[in-house]
Formats: C-alpha cells, sequence, structure tokens
C-alpha cells in the first residue's frame, strides 16, 4: 500500500539546499577575506611610503643644518661652489654649480629620491630653499617586463 | 512501513544536514569576522595616516617654533619634560570631536640648539579608542630647521 | 481516519521543518551577502580616499619648487596647478574635481583649461583645495561618506 504521491521532500533535497548554503557562504566569506587582505597589503605600502619620505625629509633638514653652518662662515656666501660643491654631510654629497644653488638628494625607499636646493642669500637668512622634491630615483624602462603581444 | 522508513530518512537527513551546517557556519563566520577585523584595521590605519601627516605638514608650515602655539590652538597643550605636547580629539574624518572622539592625535614637540639655528622635532602619535582601550595605530617623526 | 490525519501532521511537520530550513538558509546566504558588501563598501572608501588624499599629496610632493604650486580659480572650477618644465617648454597640471570625479588635466602652460578633457583619476562626491599661508588643505569627500582632509606644506619658498 504504497501512496504513489509524495507529499514531502525526498532524502536528498535538503542536501544538496545545505550543499549550495555552504558554498554560497564559503564563497562570500574567502572572497571578503581575500578583499580585505589585499587591501590591507596597499595600506601598509601606503604606510611605509609615509615613513620612508618623512625620515628622508628629516635627513634633509639635517643636512640644512650642516648647510646653513657652513654658510655662515666667512666669504661661503658670495662663493658657495668653492665652499661646498662635492663636500660631504651627514653621509651625503652636496653639488653646487655655476648658478649658486646648493643641491643634494636622500634616497626615499628603493624607488624615489627627495631632491633640495637651496640659494644662499645675501642677507636675512642664509638661504632659501628652491626646490623641495620628490622624483623617481632612475629612469623607468619596460625591458624586464615583456608583454605578450600577438604579432598577427 | 515504507512510509515511515522515508519520515524517519528525511528526519535523519535533517539532523546530519543540520550538523554540518552548524559546523561549517562556525567555520565561516570566523572568516566573516577575520575579513571584518581586516578591514577596520585598514581603515583605522588609513585614517591615522591621513591625520599625522596633516599635523606633520602643520608643523612644517610653523614659520617659527612659536608658531605652534597658534597653530594648534584647537587642540589642548601640556608640558611633559622639556617637550609640549599638544592633543586633538577629531573624528574619522578629523573634524574635532569631544568625547567619544574616534582618534586621538597627540603632537609632542621639542625644540633643541642645532647651531646656527634651532631643530624642531615632533613625534606624531594617533590613537584610538578611549581610556584604558587606547590603541597606538600610527607614529611619524619630523623635524624642521630653522636657520638663524 | 485517525492514521490520516497522522499522516497529514506528520507531512505538515515535515514540510514546516523544510520550509524553515530553507528560509534560514536563505537569510544566511543574505546575511553573508551583506558582510560582503560591507567589506567591499569599506575597502572602496579606503581606496577613493588613499587614491585622492595621496595622490594629490604626491603630487605637491613632487612639483615641490619655488612658484610652482598655486590653487586657482578657473571659472566656477577651483583647482590645484602645479608647474612643470620639459626641455624649456613649461606645462601646467591641474588637479580638480568635475562632474562627481578627481580630474587632472596636463596643458601646455598657454594652452586653455577645458575642465571635460582632462582624465578622470577616481569618483568622489566631493574634492576641495584651500590654501591658508604656506599650508594647503585638500578635502575629499568619498560616496556616501564624511569629508577627509589632508594637510600638505611645501618647504620650498
Amino acid at each position: 500500500m504504497t501512496n504513489g504521491k509524495r507529499l514531502y521532500p525526498g532524502v536528498g533535497v535538503s542536501s544538496i539546499l545545505m550543499i549550495f548554503l555552504v558554498l554560497c557562504l564559503t564563497s562570500f566569506g574567502v572572497l571578503s577575506l581575500f578583499s580585505a587582505r589585499s587591501d590591507w597589503n596597499l595600506t601598509r605600502k601606503n604606510r611605509e611610503s609615509v615613513l620612508n619620505y618623512y625620515a628622508a625629509d628629516a635627513k634633509a633638514q639635517q643636512v640644512l643644518r650642516q648647510i646653513d653652518a657652513k654658510l655662515r662662515e666667512p666669504g661661503a656666501r658670495a662663493h658657495p661652489a668653492d665652499v661646498l660643491d662635492g663636500l660631504s654631510v651627514e653621509g651625503t654629497k652636496l653639488s653646487a654649480g655655476r648658478t649658486k644653488e646648493i643641491g643634494f638628494s636622500i634616497p626615499v625607499g628603493d624607488s624615489q629620491r627627495l631632491e633640495v636646493s637651496v640659494l644662499p642669500e645675501a642677507s636675512g637668512q642664509s638661504y632659501r630653499i628652491t626646490r623641495y622634491r620628490l622624483a623617481a630615483a632612475g629612469e623607468w624602462n619596460g625591458d624586464d617586463r615583456h608583454l605578450e603581444v600577438w604579432q598577427g | 512501513m515504507k512510509r515511515h522508513s522515508g519520515i524517519h530518512s528525511f528526519f535523519l537527513e535533517m539532523i546530519l544536514v543540520l550538523l554540518f551546517l552548524s559546523v561549517s557556519c562556525a567555520a565561516v563566520l570566523q572568516l566573516f569576522s577575520a575579513a571584518h577585523a581586516t578591514a577596520r584595521r585598514s581603515a583605522e590605519l588609513n585614517a591615522a595616516m591621513v591625520l599625522a601627516q596633516s599635523a606633520a605638514e602643520t608643523v612644517q608650515s610653523a614659520e617659527t617654533p612659536a608658531d605652534l602655539d597658534r597653530l594648534f590652538q584647537n587642540g589642548r597643550k601640556k608640558q611633559e619634560g622639556k617637550a609640549s605636547v599638544y592633543t586633538a580629539d577629531c573624528g574619522a574624518d578629523g573634524s574635532p570631536a569631544g568625547q567619544n572622539a574616534a582618534y586621538r592625535v597627540e603632537t609632542a614637540v621639542r625644540t633643541s640648539d642645532a647651531a646656527p639655528g634651532v631643530m624642531l622635532e615632533a613625534k606624531i602619535t594617533v590613537s584610538s579608542g578611549d581610556g584604558s582601550s587606547r590603541r597606538e595605530l600610527f607614529t611619524l617623526n619630523t623635524k624642521k630647521y630653522f636657520p638663524g | 481516519m485517525n492514521g490520516t490525519r497522522t499522516q497529514s501532521v506528520q507531512t505538515l511537520c515535515i514540510l514546516l521543518i523544510f520550509t524553515l530550513f530553507a528560509a534560514a538558509s536563505l537569510l544566511l546566504v543574505l546575511i553573508g551577502a551583506n558582510v560582503y558588501r560591507g567589506v567591499s563598501a569599506r575597502m572602496d572608501e579606503n581606496d577613493s580616499i588613499r587614491t585622492s588624499l595621496s595622490y594629490v599629496a604626491n603630487k605637491v610632493r613632487t612639483g615641490d619648487e619655488t612658484g610652482e604650486i598655486a590653487v586657482e580659480d578657473e571659472g566656477k572650477i577651483r583647482s590645484l596647478v602645479l608647474l612643470s618644465r620639459y626641455g624649456g617648454d613649461v606645462y601646467k597640471t591641474y588637479l580638480y574635481w568635475y562632474r562627481g570625479w578627481l580630474t587632472e588635466s596636463f596643458l601646455a602652460a598657454d594652452q586653455p583649461f577645458v575642465p571635460g578633457d582632462g582624465e578622470k583619476i577616481t569618483r568622489l562626491a566631493g574634492f576641495s583645495v584651500k590654501q591658508t599661508g604656506r599650508l594647503l588643505t585638500v578635502s575629499a569627500t568619498p560616496n556616501g561618506g564624511k569629508p577627509i582632509s589632508i594637510s600638505v606644506c611645501p618647504r620650498s619658498s
């Protein structure tokens, strides 16, 4: 005496639903975690970049102090190149050219540098900062990054 | 009999399914909470870096060391030994906030004789939370040289 | 009769349990999707803030030379203008907010500024630049968020 019709879900429907549910939840969970992790990695890189910049900035200020001290020596402001060109202060080499500007650069991380230039002033403060910019440490070239391009 | 065994197998299956589901949910919940915690940590660090950089650049904008009192007038000032500490409580967007502020920015400034001028050193610490649950999020050091 | 009733009750119970299970499953999936959406939204906000504020701050730092950073009003659009020199020619980089996007426009100094010709950087609900003395304050408003500001002080004078 078996009924042809069955009014309740058969064996297996619940399992299928459960498998689907677990797959969905796991996908969402893994996607969330990976997205959050990659965002955190980016944030960490940004933090390194900021810390590197300010470390270089602090070093540049120390070099400026040394330059200030040198420029106060007799005759230094009139001929800064003679006094400062090629001089090494705080582990940084100074350069002074025909334009009277004294320049130096400090590495910022691996791929950038902080380029600073100061112009000696005849009166008042001994120098004025004319450049204090972040620049790439070298020219970018893509030789080491091959791109597979269809040649036709 | 067959019908009864059909019903029994359904219930048995439901029990097993619910058991497996609860174990899976416990595991998946860990994934979600880890993701949520990581996303929150990232957002907090981003906000802390922005606040710290703003404070550092404010220090850099001072024309003389005496300018700092004016530049940090929105915060509280106290002396800790040779350092002046300016403290500001602000929300996540950096705007000033009172109690239950999301972040606290402490700028500890020390001037030292760096002949022929003066060297100003600032340590900026951004922390979150309040009272005993305060957590340090980000610390930044900056220097500014004032020629004599 | 009793047997039929008992059978109906059992069937009803089973259906009820199954319906509850299906509803609970749906709820769980919706909760999971909601959490993922929340994490994504926070990431997007982080991203737009990081992109806009850090990008502009770094642009200022890479262009920090005497007289090469200014805040200018071109019609109704206030933009941060950075001068640069390449091969003896002078170029201007405009950073401004236009139609919901942080936009950058790189032009020769003698070319007219057309806001629509710039390159979109990131989507923002608002962006502004203000100069107080030597301090530049850049504010960015992410979509659905509050404005966040960063200050940058050019060191050159």
